[in-house]
């Protein structure tokens, strides 16, 4: 059974007359690496501040572990450890001092928790080094180690790959994998970037103008940016049969009745009909569908704009 | 929230302010009991017991003759008493590193964000303050009479007379102070910033003395308002029985207003805060 680690229900937050974010019901299944993609100022921030605690929703409800009243959200927020908008440290603390004042405040009697979470994050070189001297890449990974301390079991991560280099990305990526499989923390992390997310997320929600147009899973997305053909025919079982046997492929999927969706043949449209027609199949329409992934989110935006 | 605390603790003893503050604390201590107070003491005015006034001329004369003397530990506690409102400026990088910095360079977020109820986080800062005022206070009363004491001898008895006689003097000016630095305290959480709280901080304890005494020149009724400004009450305090009763009620009940307002409005205004 799945279990939800974050639910919410209609959360609303106005600044003046606009709604930064506007009925947003979603929920974070355990497991989770939840990808909520949107543009800057589409609302991913201030969703995540709600969720924090560091903003409080004019309507609608958050449901964290099951908890839904003020003092069950905070002692929920006991399991959860995130970085939102940018690392904020001590500056003239050392990585170490600065996750040593963390554990003591959270009351970890473990003192080997700085160690572990410096380790986690590949920090241990550079722990004796004051913060401030840090660079962003070395900040955001500090971040994840501040949000590891506690070893929680939900981690909010506001678009953490933000000012990297294409190596410190790839890192970041990488540990967010790697805890997940490793130690099964939830995650929600935001981006703009729908083909980064796509590397890690397991489901997806898509933000615009502070609402939820989309929730998809990595399965649905996948099959929506895949390229195909969509092939319309009077009889799919012929069909299929035909593919299988005359062009050997079974990369195909039956939609309905008359669609099939071929992954197969790109390049050689004229082939499959042809072989279609010759045994008996009538193929009335044929052709490429699908989108990269950065396309997909574009004429999902699109498609908001035009039916607003 | 004894956990906030002692991580406090913890990022204090290792950071530059605190030592930074006392090394002048002590410097500044040292160099009163070496050439006394006097060039110290700036513009005090204070009450008679028949809540008359006498100015520059009257009682601070004592004080700044009594000052010309040798700054034995005996003597010590009653000359520092007239600049004990220094303390306020003293306890200023100490609201800054346990209030405003956190605002400042934003670390308040991975608390809040962790579960700490806004309420234990307040407090918290609140205790924290008052435990440094403390320790300031201690420090601005012992530290002196053992410096004047090894310099130039003691020159009386040390008794239960003498603790009680600094004690009256010390106890309602460490009121105050705490209730100044209340405000600083209500700065840090209302403005959220480190620049704020140091212009504010520092206009409030500067504007209202230099706006009262430009009125006064006016009119000595405004002499009435001196009461409310802690900073005055402070200096107030600095002879025995120099303020009449009911003058003393009225700075202690100011005192307790400061404190309650600040810390009641702090609260409020920052459970209902959005923290950037």
């Amino acid at each position: 059974m799945n279990q939800n680690v974050l639910q919410t229900r209609n959360i609303t937050k106005r600044y003046g007359k606009i709604a930064a974010v506007d009925n947003v019901s979603m929920a974070i299944q355990k497991g989770d690496i939840y990808g909520l993609i949107g543009r800057n100022g589409a609302g991913k921030t201030t969703l995540m501040r709600m969720i924090t605690a560091l903003t409080f929703p004019n309507d609608g409800e958050l449901e964290l572990f099951g908890q839904t009243s003020e003092k069950g959200l905070n002692q929920s927020r006991r399991r959860m450890g995130s970085v939102v908008e940018t690392p904020a440290l001590y500056p003239n603390l050392t990585a170490k001092q600065n996750l040593e004042y963390y554990r003591i405040l959270r009351g970890i009697p473990n003192k080997k928790a700085v160690y572990d979470a410096l380790e986690a994050v590949n920090l241990t070189d550079t722990s004796n080094k004051k913060f401030k001297h840090f660079s962003l890449g070395m900040k955001q990974r500090l971040g994840l180690a501040l949000a590891l301390i506690s070893n929680p079991d939900f981690i909010i991560l506001d678009e953490p790959t933000n000012g990297l280099d294409p190596m410190g990305i790839v890192e970041m990526r990488e540990m967010i994998k790697t805890l997940k499989n490793e130690r099964g923390i939830t995650f929600m992390v935001s981006s703009h970037i729908l083909s980064e997310l796509s590397l890690i997320a397991t489901r997806y929600g898509i933000i615009h103008d502070g609402k939820l147009i989309k929730e998809l899973t990595e399965a649905e997305l996948y099959e929506q940016c895949q390229r195909c053909l969509s092939i319309t025919v009077d009889d799919t079982t012929k069909a299929t049969t035909v593919l299988e046997t005359v062009l050997n492929t079974k990369k195909y999927k039956v939609i309905n009745n008359n669609e099939i969706r071929l992954y197969d043949y790109f390049d050689n449209t004229s082939e499959v009909t042809f072989q279609l027609n010759a045994n008996g199949v009538r193929v009335s329409a044929i052709g490429e569908i699908g989108d990269n992934l950065e396309d997909y989110f574009v004429s999902l935006i699109e498609e908001v704009n035009l039916s607003a | 929230m004894l956990n906030i605390i002692k991580a406090d603790l913890y990022r204090i003893f290792r950071g530059k302010t605190i030592y930074i503050t006392l090394v002048i604390l002590l410097a500044l201590l040292v160099l009163q009991v070496l050439y006394g107070a006097d060039g110290l003491i700036f513009g005090v005015m204070v009450y008679t017991e028949d809540a008359s006034i006498i100015d520059a001329d009257g009682a601070l004369n004592e004080i700044i003759s009594s000052n010309n003397q040798i700054m034995t530990g005996n003597h010590v506690p009653f000359s520092f008493a007239a600049v004990t409102d220094n303390l306020i400026y003293f306890m200023l990088p100490f609201i800054a590193i346990i209030a405003a910095a956190d605002f400042s360079n934003g670390a308040v977020k991975n608390l809040i964000s962790s579960g700490i109820s806004r309420n234990k986080y307040f407090f918290a800062k609140f205790i924290l303050l008052a435990l440094f005022c403390v320790i300031l206070m201690v420090i601005y009363v012992i530290l002196p009479i053992i410096l004047g004491t090894v310099i130039n001898g003691f020159d009386g008895e040390f008794n239960i007379e003498f603790i009680k006689d600094v004690a009256k003097i010390y106890l309602p000016q460490f009121f105050l102070v705490f209730a100044f630095v209340c405000i600083g305290l209500f700065i840090s959480f209302t403005f959220k910033s480190v620049a704020a709280l140091n212009t504010i901080y520092i206009m409030f304890s500067l504007l209202p003395t230099i706006v009262l005494a430009i009125l006064v020149e006016f009119n000595d009724k405004f002499f009435e308002l001196m009461n409310y400004i802690p900073v005055f009450a402070i200096k107030s305090f600095a002879i025995p029985g120099s303020i009449a009763t009911s003058d003393f009620v009225k700075m202690m009940i100011t005192g307790c207003v400061y404190i309650v307002v600040c810390t009641v409005g702090g609260i409020l205004l920052f459970r209902k805060a959005e923290i950037k």
